[in-house]
């Protein structure tokens, strides 16, 4: 009776430890892959419906995803910053299709611009009603959130997620429309609409190589 | 006793080395690490590893040297064939796993059942992967489970086998609370809903339990071993249904996000998504299609116009006839449906669906024009409950759309009767109109 006990108890840890292990190594690898499969759908949608933004999200998640690795983001932190790089644009959908695509950003009207910065609240709305991703619409709303506003004290209260989000995108943004001035843009903001540890870090990343050979930014 | 245990010198036996029970337990623990390396999924493992524990324990019978009669024992018979059941399926997709990813879809259709839908027509059904080896494992453990059970009633009589069966029931309600209660009652879905979610699990929980109440009935006059053997399973199939779970969360996260990207886009297809997503499910189980089938083409028909998105909306609010250039732009949503969700491997065939949504028997549809027995049925499915509910609901107020008029059900049956046969198929319209209205109408 004692052998058989212990035999069937050696193959009972044996179960329960290759079990453990699948759900830790293969089932976590098995939704990474997903992670990363519906990260770009969501990107394709978004490019498909403005074709303006092509190859700026794809930088934008590059770009972030190495400035939290030089912060030294955790490994949750990081992941959340990924997809909210993703998700943060969703909201534009509910603007007019005319708005991004028919007119160039310099040529808005003052109205436009603010229809056009609403959208922050916009995707924040949409992921409030997903469970899965609730907990990215507080960095999502505060995406586009100065770091510090005149008259008033610096702002920590912004996740840092949300402040390098802020950062990189507008980087990514003002490559688009005036070129090779954007990183000097971005480094002039510091300490007023960026957060100057952010900044730093992104500066490190830019001088860095292979990224200078990111996508050209071009006026048109 | 049902047969005469090696008790104490056992003990010692196995202390001293005796050659049986550690070759046993190394194959137990090769097989192990071979089967965890082929394992589609940890339920399949548990299930393997109550084969083998059963073995291991008949193996451990056998020290007392009663090979002949121990070896007639049923319960290590069935416990071979479960083995045998699951040595074949693990080596099967071992292989397509080193054959590539893409090619083991192509392969499997040949064991799959082809879902005939429309009578001349068959398009045979890709089998799912999962589908396929829940049903082999099934198989084997069931039989596997119901020769013990049965063996073990002659065996030992009714009352050790009752009481076993009364552990299977505890520890499988454990399980199901453990890794479904709780969703349950955060999302509130409708239990249907969730068992159609999760049925597969659930049937895999329970095989692999009462496979293992089996074995652990096996060695009924030690309860402490009965009760781990149940255990220890139940809290590992806990911790996979847990990660399961959060895939499954992830998949509806990304549903919904898209969706919601195009009611943004489009308001009017707000509801209206909802609600084709029902019609469809309906029609698709009334055409005969699996339950697990009909809820992917519930699934498909939300997302089936997901490409509008990259629509402009003027065009697609236009009151009145459409420039042929406007018609070429709208119609390019079924394309770009397909290019967003092919990529997501979970969504890989509903994008195959959703770039035929607008294909017809007669030929006139597109992007392709394809011929009626080119069309998946579960396009046809779609187009046929898209095309239903966009005549029979009102667009929401100031949703664009509006210069349209809803008309009634019988109104809009009679115009897909009318339809069918050139716009849509007329099987998939008849079952539609049985699902709608109950019987045969």
């Amino acid at each position: 009776m004692g052998a058989v006990l212990a035999i069937l108890l050696a193959g009972l840890i044996c179960v329960a430890a290759a079990l453990l292990l699948y759900a830790r190594v293969s089932l976590r690898r098995k939704l990474e892959t997903r992670f990363r499969e519906s990260l770009q759908a969501f990107g394709t949608a978004f490019e498909l419906r403005y074709p303006v933004h092509r190859g700026q999200t794809s930088r934008v998640v590059a770009l972030s995803r190495m400035v939290g690795e030089r912060m030294r983001l955790s490994e949750r932190r990081q992941r959340d910053l990924e997809l909210s790089a993703q998700l943060r644009d969703i909201g534009l959908c509910a603007l007019p299709y005319s708005l991004l695509n028919d007119r160039p950003y310099l040529e808005w009207t003052e109205a436009e611009h603010r229809a056009y910065m609403l959208h922050p609240e916009l995707s924040a709305d949409m992921l409030e009603f997903i469970p899965a991703l609730r907990h990215l619409a507080a960095i999502v709303r505060s995406h586009h959130l100065p770091y510090r506003v005149p008259g008033k004290p610096a702002s920590r209260s912004l996740p840092i997620e949300a402040r390098i989000l802020k950062a990189v995108a507008d980087l990514v943004w003002f490559e688009k429309w005036h070129g090779a001035d954007a990183a000097r843009m971005v480094r002039e903001g510091a300490g007023t609409e960026y957060d100057p540890k952010v900044v730093a870090a992104l500066t490190a990343v830019l001088t860095s190589e292979g990224v200078r050979a990111g996508p050209a930014a071009a006026v048109p | 006793m049902h047969f005469s245990r090696a008790g104490a010198s056992g003990t010692r036996r196995l202390l001293g080395f005796p050659p049986r029970p550690v070759v046993a337990t190394l194959c137990l623990v090769a097989a192990l690490f071979a089967a965890w390396w082929a394992a589609p999924s940890g339920v399949l493992l548990a299930l393997f590893l109550m084969a083998l524990a059963a073995i291991a324990n008949e193996l451990a019978g056998l020290q007392s040297g009663e090979f002949a009669r121990a070896s007639l024992r049923a319960p290590f018979l069935a416990a071979v064939a479960t083995a045998s059941g699951a040595a074949p399926t693990i080596l099967l997709h071992a292989a397509l796993t080193v054959a590539g990813r893409d090619r083991p879809k192509h392969r499997l259709e040949a064991f799959g059942p082809s879902v005939s839908a429309s009578g001349n027509t068959t398009s045979p059904a890709p089998v799912r992967r999962e589908t396929l080896e829940f049903w082999l494992l099934g198989a084997c453990a069931g039989a596997a489970a119901a020769s013990l059970g049965v063996l073990e009633w002659v065996a030992v009589g009714p009352r050790d086998t009752i009481a076993a069966a009364a552990f299977v029931g505890i520890y499988l309600g454990l399980v199901l609370l453990a890794s479904h209660g709780w969703r349950l009652i955060r999302t509130e879905r409708l239990p249907g809903r969730l068992r159609s979610l999760f049925a597969g699990d659930f049937a895999f929980a329970a095989l692999s339990l009462a496979t293992a109440a089996a074995a652990g009935l096996s060695v009924s006059r030690a309860p402490v071993a009965g009760l781990l053997i149940c255990l220890a399973p139940a809290m590992a199939l806990a911790i996979v249904a847990l990660g399961k779970r959060e895939q499954y969360d992830h998949y509806f996260g990304t549903m919904a996000a898209l969706t919601l990207m195009l009611q943004r886009a489009h308001p009017y297809t707000r509801g209206h998504l909802e609600r084709v997503g029902h019609l469809a499910e309906e029609a698709a189980i009334r055409l005969g299609l699996s339950p697990e089938r009909s809820r992917l083409v519930h699934e498909a028909a939300v997302l089936h116009d997901i490409g509008k998105i990259a629509v402009d909306e003027r065009i697609l609010d236009k009151p009145g006839p459409l420039t042929p250039e406007e018609r070429s732009v709208v119609q390019k949503h079924a394309a770009y449906g397909s290019e967003i969700l092919r990529r997501v491997e979970a969504f890989r065939e509903h994008a195959g669906w959703i770039l035929r949504h607008h294909e017809r028997p007669d030929g006139q549809g597109y992007p392709d024009g394809l011929r009626d027995e080119q069309i998946p049925v579960e396009s046809k499915i779609i187009a046929v409950a898209d095309a239903f509910d966009a005549m029979t609901h009102m667009p929401e107020e100031g949703a664009g759309r509006s210069y349209r008029q809803p008309v009634s059900v019988d109104e809009a049956l009679a115009e897909l009767a009318r339809c069918s046969g050139s716009q849509f198929d007329p099987d998939v319209v008849r079952a539609f109109r049985e699902a709608l209205v109950g019987g045969a109408a």
